[in-house]
């Protein structure tokens, strides 16, 4: 391709092109308890690029600086199955994305950590949560991300009381038809408020052209990728470039920006109707 | 809009910068470099033969090692390593030493504010001080966003935790041609308009992101002017010593 061309021809070219490949992405969403072990999970599929994310809340005493708030600790596994390059030892990139999804997590402001608090001082929610990715073809942290929030939508906040030690004691579904000595501390805080939902979309920069959502391959070849991270009102959560030769220009990363935003829209569908599907379960 | 920053800084004001190379007897190019109270030692060792597995072996590889003031190695650590070995791939020749190592040991002596930018300058000079061949340097800025909507540059530990945002960035060196035509003639965008990496912490607008990079790419200006100056200096002296 020349160097010197028309901006503007250039510019239409970019755009048909990466538009082409965000259409033809298909996502699947299966949330609704594919864990049913778990207290929150979601499977998620962008392309081929399966991630499998699971939550278990435990009760916890919170720390002495922050008495009424509980915590989240996100971890990211990359298990050899999901791709030929990953072998038993931890993968480096599992360490980076794993940063980067409690990064993203926890500065999006989707969840009020003081909502974890059970009771002041004594005792609040400590949720684990585990990203298995189970398919590795390029975007992995799309696909985790998404899988990450749709498990907390699906959330269910398991119902416990107070025992007599001053114990938090799980109520399990027997003992919710017997008589209870006290009542359950959170019985009406089943689910999770969460306030704006962060989704992301991965780019490969070229010197002309700009790819949204590469698969493994194209990422093998290409090495500038930039992810950007916008929540549900458009703010930008996270513009991530971790170096790479080819750089990022203003136009470019507007560029990144304006695809990331239509990808927000057509994710947040996709969860609602995942979401509205398990509640009619 | 004034500022009122806990040292008495201006907006724009970045900390004092200092920079002693060939600090290390063993290591082959090493820098000491502090900006304000944020002090980082860089050490490069190589190029040493041999590649690392799955790495091509007819580029130089390279690797960095993120040594934290206490504690373990941790994820965040494995993070910085991974945006600083991006970077130097992006900013080194690659084909001048094929089937090479390149070590680069980045030790944090002191962390108050603006880390990763602080490790990216004391990388580069280091570089440099080693003798590994270069295409261009790179200039690293912190700057964080205020709730009130200001952008300040260089943020102390404080600072960035008080901070609505803060986002590092890491520029290409501006370019000084010894032609003067070739400064004038540019294609496209000049190249230090470029943005080789970005690490957002917090949540920002959009507008507020681009305002941020505009005055991270003006006050990187400030950056490679102190890089130059630093490392002309050094040579301008050793000819003299060898007699």
């Amino acid at each position: 391709m020349a160097a010197a061309n028309d901006s503007s021809d250039l510019s239409s070219e970019m755009e048909v092109d990466a538009f082409r490949r965000v259409v033809q992405t298909y996502i699947c969403i299966l949330a609704a308890g594919a864990v049913a072990s778990a207290d929150g999970s979601a499977l998620a599929k962008i392309g081929s690029t399966t991630m499998l994310a699971a939550i278990k809340m435990e009760v916890m005493t919170p720390t002495v600086e922050c008495p009424d708030e509980g915590s989240i600790a996100i971890e990211f596994h990359m298990p050899p199955i999901c791709s030929p390059l990953v072998r038993p030892r931890p993968a480096d990139v599992a360490s980076v994305i794993s940063k980067q999804l409690s990064d993203t997590i926890l500065s999006s402001g989707m969840i009020d950590i003081k909502e974890l608090c059970l009771v002041g001082g004594k005792a609040a929610w400590m949720a684990y949560l585990d990203i298995y990715c189970l398919d590795a073809d390029g975007a992995l942290f799309d696909a985790a991300l998404l899988s990450a929030v749709a498990a907390f939508s699906h959330l269910n906040i398991p119902v416990v009381s107070l025992n007599d030690d001053g114990q938090i004691v799980l109520v399990s579904e027997d003992t919710v038809q017997l008589k209870l000595e006290k009542e359950p501390v959170n019985k009406e805080k089943r689910k999770l408020k969460l306030n704006s939902l962060p989704f992301s979309l991965t780019c490969i920069l070229n010197k002309n052209y700009i790819l949204a959502d590469p698969t493994a391959e194209e990422e093998s070849i290409m090495e500038t990728v930039v992810t950007v991270v916008l929540d549900s009102s458009y703010q930008l959560v996270s513009l991530y470039k971790p170096g790479g030769p080819v750089l990022g220009h203003t136009s470019g990363i507007q560029d990144c920006v304006a695809l990331a935003r239509h990808r927000v829209k057509e994710l947040q569908n996709v969860l609602n109707e995942a979401i509205s599907d398990m509640e009619i379960d | 809009m004034e500022v009122d920053r806990k040292d008495g800084r201006t907006a724009n004001q970045l900390r004092p910068l200092t920079c002693s190379r060939n600090v290390l007897n063993r290591a082959h190019g090493s820098v000491s470099w502090s900006q304000g109270e944020t002090k980082v030692l860089a050490a490069v060792y190589g190029p040493n033969a041999g590649t690392k597995k799955n790495e091509n072996p007819e580029k130089a590889c390279f690797e960095v090692i993120w040594k934290p003031k206490t504690g373990h190695v941790g994820k965040a650590e494995k993070e910085y390593e991974m945006i600083l070995k991006r970077t130097v791939q992006s900013i080194c020749v690659l084909n001048v030493h094929p089937n090479t190592t390149t070590s680069i040991i980045i030790q944090v002596v002191n962390d108050d504010g603006a880390l990763l930018p602080c490790a990216l300058n004391a990388l580069c000079v280091a570089l440099v001080d080693a003798g590994i061949p270069l295409k261009h340097l790179a200039v690293a800025i912190c700057c964080c966003l205020a709730d009130s909507g200001d952008i300040l540059l260089d943020p102390s530990k404080l600072e960035e935790q008080i901070m609505k945002a803060y986002v590092y960035l890491i520029f290409p060196n501006s370019t000084l041609s010894v032609l003067p035509e070739e400064s004038l003639k540019v294609i496209g965008e000049p190249m230090e308009h470029g943005l080789i990496a970005s690490s957002t912490h917090g949540v920002m607008s959009v507008d507020d992101y681009i305002g941020c990079l505009e005055r991270g790419r003006a006050a990187t200006a400030k950056l490679s002017d102190f890089l130059r100056r630093r490392l002309q200096s050094q040579f301008q002296i050793d000819p003299s010593k060898l007699g």
